[in-house]
């Protein structure tokens, strides 16, 4: 009878999505868990080498460590940590993308194991966590409108005019570096990812984009759209000192067996200058390789 | 490329985004239906301790801003030890604040059962229990299916801010596109006809269940008459 | 875990981020009150020509995700030659986002308004003009102030959103504190306690104007 059919229906209702509920929610909930492939007690590395793959952390940001399309994970750090990785007996590296600011927090809440984002090693990030020693040095560079209407060539210029609108990416060294160099607050604007901040220049809603020399002859090749050159190398003054920024692969500080099998690797194939094959194809030379040989992750952690 | 290839290419793409937003619907509307019920019934409780702790939970969740809770799940747990992932965050937060909202519905609607049912009921010896689940709750629930209809509407469009914990849902893989192919145009366009063809989806779902649901009834829903 | 001199420090940068919130939020809730009385006005319209862009822009806006409206006004739009500020993007999107929902609330107080007041002002002969002016909206809007208090409160929750398109509100200031710092819990927190405090405010002030608007009729 309909009143009946439709009693059943309500009640059934009811009922069914209760229990639904419960099952999918909880599941869900439950299945969603970050992944983390380590047994109690259990060493990182040792489980990394147990189930043969490492979490990798990295931003997007090309050519440093991003996903191409394909939506394999690559670029100068994921390739040269996946050679490194090989050599400790980790075969697979699984991407974990997250914001260039959400890099370390995610790393001490063990959503990965490692960044390879080309992150700079400085003093500050030393306090929260492991770097290895780094794998290339780099000059700053800005992003400028063709043909350079504002005449800028490094922080100096800029801070020099308070007119200028100075974009850089949230997170990263270049907000610091600004202001050390006297950039007013008001002038710096953060941006999220690259993409946005070249948008940004590209319509005018910032003069100049600071980010790493490498990553701005990246950004112009794919996104200029032939309407921004590169303003500089240049390398910021810090206190005085210059400072030429160092980027490696960063590791939570109980992990410190992982950082230093990860160091021996890589500094065997620093020296052997086994490193340049893997980098070239991201824009890298050896100009960038050769100054980090002698550099280690305790020269750029020391406050300067 | 022709508009059209360029459109299906950006749909293809999309595609896995899409399918990620949808379960994160499905799943946070459960949570918030179990949540609502829960909470709603507390709040029509007896007992003063049950009904302030829903009230509580009701007003906090619904008087703080949905993207702020989502940040604080994931990023100042972990300092009390908690880590989520993405999913469970976004799931949560999800959850929780809609199901607060839900709560005040699910309220509404059993306060709005005719008096005499519970009388009826009372006399007839039935349990508080039994009282609920056979007799008010069947009767309420029609009432509530269309203002939990919009509240659907409302998470799947909630489902957008989980992006900004890079959860790879439909808004997170436009950007991610708009970075490698620029065509920002399209790719927008695009995503928001797709989340117009989900929400018309749910309305046209949630508008069969109500009739479904309120066949036989004397009571069918609202002022509306179809 | 909760570092207090930690809180204290960052509090004069969330004030200030706080000014830039509230002001996005009362610039949006104006555009959203003054476009959703057109649009309502507008779906009322006996020419197809105003009520059919109307009703689609009112259906189309309320199933979108406001983020991805924003994303469109700040990203797209500057591609076909408007280029907006932050600021500025975030009070439109905000605006035309809520002005959706106003309508529908201008919309259910105008068809409040007794039939016979219309009809007196036809029998008066009223133009159009007055007879909304003078008759229909000094009635409608009154019993809708309530449901319009409450999008202004909704508004201020949404405002976290304009973070995404860099508009440096509480949210975004957050962030940057916690990014520079490390330390995410106190400054989340913070902001979430302060946007309870709007919204426990606004809601006041709302019950208080709908108090003298009872007293004035």
């Amino acid at each position: 009878m309909t009143l009946e059919a439709a009693e059943f229906t309500r009640r059934g209702l009811l009922k069914r999505t209760g229990a639904l509920t419960v099952l999918t929610a909880s599941g869900s909930l439950l299945s969603a868990c970050g992944g983390d492939d380590a047994k109690p007690g259990e060493s990182t590395l040792a489980a990394a080498r147990r189930v043969g793959r490492m979490r990798v952390g990295f931003a997007n940001e090309a050519p440093y460590g991003f996903a191409n399309e394909a939506g394999e994970l690559t670029g100068e750090a994921p390739e040269v940590a996946r050679a490194v990785l090989k050599e400790l007996g980790i075969k697979e590296l699984e991407g974990v993308l997250t914001k260039f600011e959400s890099l370390i927090p995610g790393l001490n809440a063990r959503r990965f194991d490692i960044i390879a984002a080309g992150m700079f090693i400085t003093p500050e990030r030393c306090e929260q966590i492991l770097f290895s020693d780094p794998d290339y040095v780099a000059p700053e560079a800005f992003a400028v409108k063709k043909g350079n209407p504002l005449g800028l060539q490094d922080y100096g210029s800029v801070a020099d005019n308070a007119e200028v609108r100075l974009g850089v990416l949230a997170g990263a060294v270049e907000g610091d570096q600004a202001k050390a160099a006297g950039v007013g607050d008001s002038q710096v604007t953060r941006l999220p990812d690259p993409q946005s901040a070249i948008e940004g220049l590209r319509t005018g809603r910032i003069d100049a984009l600071a980010l790493t020399s490498i990553s701005i002859r990246r950004l112009i090749e794919t996104s200029g759209r032939g309407e921004v050159e590169l303003a500089g190398p240049f390398v910021p003054v810090v206190d005085g000192k210059e400072q030429l920024g160092g980027g490696g692969y960063g590791f939570r500080k109980a992990d410190k067996e992982l950082r230093d099998a990860f160091n021996q690797k890589l500094d065997a194939m620093k020296q052997a200058d086994a490193l340049l094959p893997i980098v070239e194809p991201f824009g890298f030379t050896a100009e960038e390789l050769k100054p980090a040989k002698q550099i280690t992750a305790a020269d750029l952690c020391k406050a300067a | 490329m022709t508009l059209v290839a360029s459109v299906s290419n950006i749909v293809e793409r999309l595609l896995p985004g899409a399918l990620l937003t949808a379960e994160l619907t499905v799943v946070g509307s459960l949570l918030a239906a179990a949540l609502a019920l829960a909470a709603g019934l507390s709040l029509t409780a007896r007992a003063m301790p049950v009904r302030a702790a829903a009230r509580i939970y009701v007003e906090f969740f619904r008087g703080t801003s949905m993207l702020v809770q989502l940040f604080w799940l994931f990023f100042a747990l972990p300092a009390f030890g908690v880590e989520l992932s993405p999913l469970q965050a976004g799931i949560l937060a999800l959850g929780l604040n809609i199901g607060a909202y839900g709560a005040e519905v699910v309220r509404g609607a059993v306060i709005a059962v005719p008096k005499g049912q519970a009388e009826a009921a009372i006399a007839l010896n039935m349990s508080p229990g039994l009282r609920m689940r056979r007799i008010i709750l069947p009767q309420a629930v029609v009432a509530m299916l269309p203002p939990f209809g919009n509240l659907l509407i409302e998470l799947l469009k909630s489902t957008a801010l989980v992006s900004l914990v890079t959860l790879s849902d439909l808004t997170f893989r436009a950007q991610l596109l708009r970075s490698s192919t620029g065509e920002t145009l399209e790719i927008f366009s695009v995503v928001l006809v797709m989340y117009f063809v989900m929400a018309y989806a749910i309305t046209l779902g949630v508008r069969g269940l109500e009739r479904r649901v309120s066949r036989g009834l004397d009571v069918g829903g609202s002022w509306k008459t179809s | 875990m909760w570092d207090w001199s930690y809180a204290a420090e960052i509090l004069p940068d969330l004030f200030r981020a706080l000014r830039v919130t509230v002001v996005a939020t009362l610039l949006g809730i104006a555009m959203a009150m003054v476009l959703g009385l057109v649009l309502a006005i507008g779906r009322r319209s006996r020419r197809r020509v105003a009520r059919a862009p109307a009703a689609a822009f009112v259906e189309f806006v309320r199933s979108t995700p406001l983020l991805v409206q924003l994303y469109f006004i700040f990203f797209v739009l500057p591609d076909l030659g408007l280029t907006l500020s932050p600021l500025t993007a975030g009070v439109i999107g905000l605006g035309l986002h809520y002005s959706a929902y106003t309508s529908e609330v201008y919309r259910a107080g105008i068809e409040g308004v007794p039939r016979g007041q219309w009809e007196a002002a036809t029998a008066l002969n009223f133009s159009a003009r007055r007879t909304w002016t003078s008759v229909v909206l000094p009635q409608a809007v009154p019993a809708v102030v309530p449901a319009l208090g409450n999008y202004l409160i909704a508004m201020f929750k949404d405002t976290p959103l304009l973070s995404a398109i860099t508009v440096v509100e509480l949210l975004n200031t957050a962030q940057e504190l916690g990014s520079q710092t490390f330390r995410y819990v106190e400054p989340i927190t913070i902001v979430g306690v302060l946007f309870l405090l709007l919204s426990l405010v606004s809601a006041l002030l709302i019950r208080r104007l709908e108090a003298r608007l009872a007293f004035n009729r």
